[in-house]
């Protein structure tokens, strides 16, 4: 997971790639933390700094519950529901154009998330 | 000289597969447990047990140990879920083929196997779910395991080369850790026993042998030794044998159809094989389809049986195939330890509540036992073949005289 994780992040620039940096981070020098909870732990570190609304936040929380906890067919499912989410929020956001340009991304990054756990 | 490495030094990683709460109560108790510890045991709601020296305790809230299992931490839904992801470092989507199979290996070669809820996906297990059981069995390397046995080995089989052999056990009595100092020693060679160090080619299908980790083995198996890491037996045998010129193969726990023809393919490529399997007497392994056919092939030259008569991976007797099973005399020396080696020896015991000195066996669990002079086994399982259901005493070697 913190492999996947870097790789998302190498291809990303900006907040996002942090996000990523940070979970993988956590993940690779806590003793003890699973995926969830390091994903938690950066998302939470980045957020209040960030665009995110709360609703964002809140899918993107989502998502850590089941991050790495499950086969291959399970996260993609997970990190198609989230995209789904995100899209749904996009919509939302079309008349924040600031706001919808960071939602938009966070769509992409999750296309490349779930690009390198199927590959992975 | 027997020295056992890797434990003490992988305990750090052991731990961090497991939740920090449970992590914190294992360490305390494992520091008091009374010999080398072998296993540790979580079951959903049971008592949270560790094993080991022929014995299991259970581990109290407070990490103590105790035998009555009414004290015992019982580990929760919560604490099975978090340690499987842990066990998968966080990507048990990496793992599917291992879990389908019901275990997990850990950096280090440790190796957790895993009971629960079996999904079915066209009549085939795709995954468990509902982890209910985890089983961590700790990897250890131990030099000079082989020490003895290979000594026996050259006497009996004289030549530049060690014989073609099955070491055989019941489960947990030190096959895995035998025949990885086995390759290394073959691997470094030994102007002693006149062998100059061979290309060994090593298939490690659960990365137990080996413990690679990035493609580079984590234990020593030895300088020419080239290792196909998470493989399958029969695809590594025949991958090695066509790529790599191996002097010598070896494998992990072979019985299966493939295993047999793959093995066949190298003895006829004129490369040695060391291998294992699980059974307690050659009548157990002439029952199973695929040892039976290498048995009677002539693909090994010699049997040993390993045993816990003297702590897992005692030599509990060799048998020179090419002779019809005729058993070979061990000699007295053969009763003199190899030396000593224990776990965690520079770790006080602390916290238990028995004494840490109760149920130690003393050392070094790789000393080949005493056996008689030249035993035969009455019932020979090849050339008999052997029907199910032979007598107690047939079936264990010890007894075949």
């Amino acid at each position: 997971m913190p492999a996947a994780l870097r790789q998302v992040a190498a291809g990303l620039s900006g907040p996002a790639a942090r996000l990523f940096d940070q979970a993988a981070a956590a993940l690779e020098s806590g003793r003890g933390i699973t995926g969830g909870e390091g994903w938690t732990r950066a998302l939470e570190a980045y957020y209040p700094a960030s665009a995110l609304r709360p609703e964002d936040a809140a899918a993107l929380r989502l998502l850590g519950s089941s991050l790495g906890a499950s086969d291959r067919q399970e996260q993609v499912k997970h990190l198609n529901l989230c995209r789904e989410r995100l899209a749904h929020l996009e919509g939302q956001a079309q008349d924040h154009a600031g706001r919808y340009g960071r939602v938009w991304g966070y769509g992409g990054f999750l296309t490349g998330l779930l690009v390198v756990l199927v590959l992975f | 000289m027997v020295r056992e490495v890797g434990r003490v030094e992988a305990w750090p990683e052991v731990l961090s597969a497991f939740p920090r709460g449970l992590a914190a109560l294992l360490e305390t108790a494992a520091a008091g447990f009374p010999g080398p510890l072998e296993e540790i045991r979580l079951r959903q709601g049971r008592p949270l047990m560790l094993v080991g020296a022929g014995r299991d305790l259970a581990v109290t809230p407070a990490g103590r140990l105790s035998s009555d299992l009414a004290q015992a931490y019982r580990p929760t839904a919560e604490d099975l879920g978090r340690t499987v992801q842990l066990l998968a470092q966080n990507s048990l989507y990496a793992w599917e083929d291992e879990i389908r199979q019901g275990f997990l290996t850990l950096p280090g070669g440790h190796r957790a196997g895993l009971v629960g809820r079996a999904v079915l996906e066209r009549g085939e297990v795709r995954t468990l779910k509902q982890v209910g059981g985890v089983s961590l069995r700790l990897a250890r390397q131990v030099r000079g395991a082989a020490g003895v046995l290979l000594e026996r080995l050259a006497r009996a089989f004289p030549g530049p080369r060690p014989p073609s052999l099955l070491l055989f056990s019941p489960p947990q009595a030190g096959k895995t850790t035998v025949l990885r100092d086995l390759v290394r020693q073959v691997s470094e060679g030994s102007p002693t026993l006149g062998w100059r160090g061979l290309k060994v080619g090593l298939v490690d299908e659960r990365s137990e042998l080996a413990a690679s980790f990035g493609g580079v083995p984590q234990l020593d198996v030895g300088p020419r030794t080239d290792v196909l890491d998470a493989c399958p037996k029969a695809q590594g045998l025949m991958m090695l044998i066509r790529s790599m010129s191996p002097d010598l193969v070896a494998t992990d726990e072979i019985g299966r159809p493939e295993d047999s023809l793959a093995l066949q393919e190298a003895l006829g490529a004129g490369v040695v094989v060391a291998a294992t399997a699980h059974g307690g007497s050659l009548e157990d392994l002439a029952r199973r389809p695929a040892l039976r056919q290498l048995l009677g092939l002539g693909a090994f030259q010699a049997a040993v049986l390993l045993g816990r008569s003297r702590g897992p991976g005692t030599v509990e007797a060799v048998w020179d195939l090419r002779k019809g099973a005729e058993r070979i005399d061990l000699g007295e020396a053969a009763g003199q330890p190899p030396g000593a080696g224990s776990q965690r020896p520079d770790r006080p015991a602390h916290g238990g509540e028995l004494s840490p000195a109760a149920g130690r066996t003393g050392g070094s669990t790789l000393r080949p036992a005493v056996a008689g002079d030249r035993d035969r086994l009455r019932i020979h399982p090849v050339a008999r073949g052997l029907a199910p259901g032979g007598s107690r005493a047939q079936r264990s070697g010890g007894a075949a005289v």
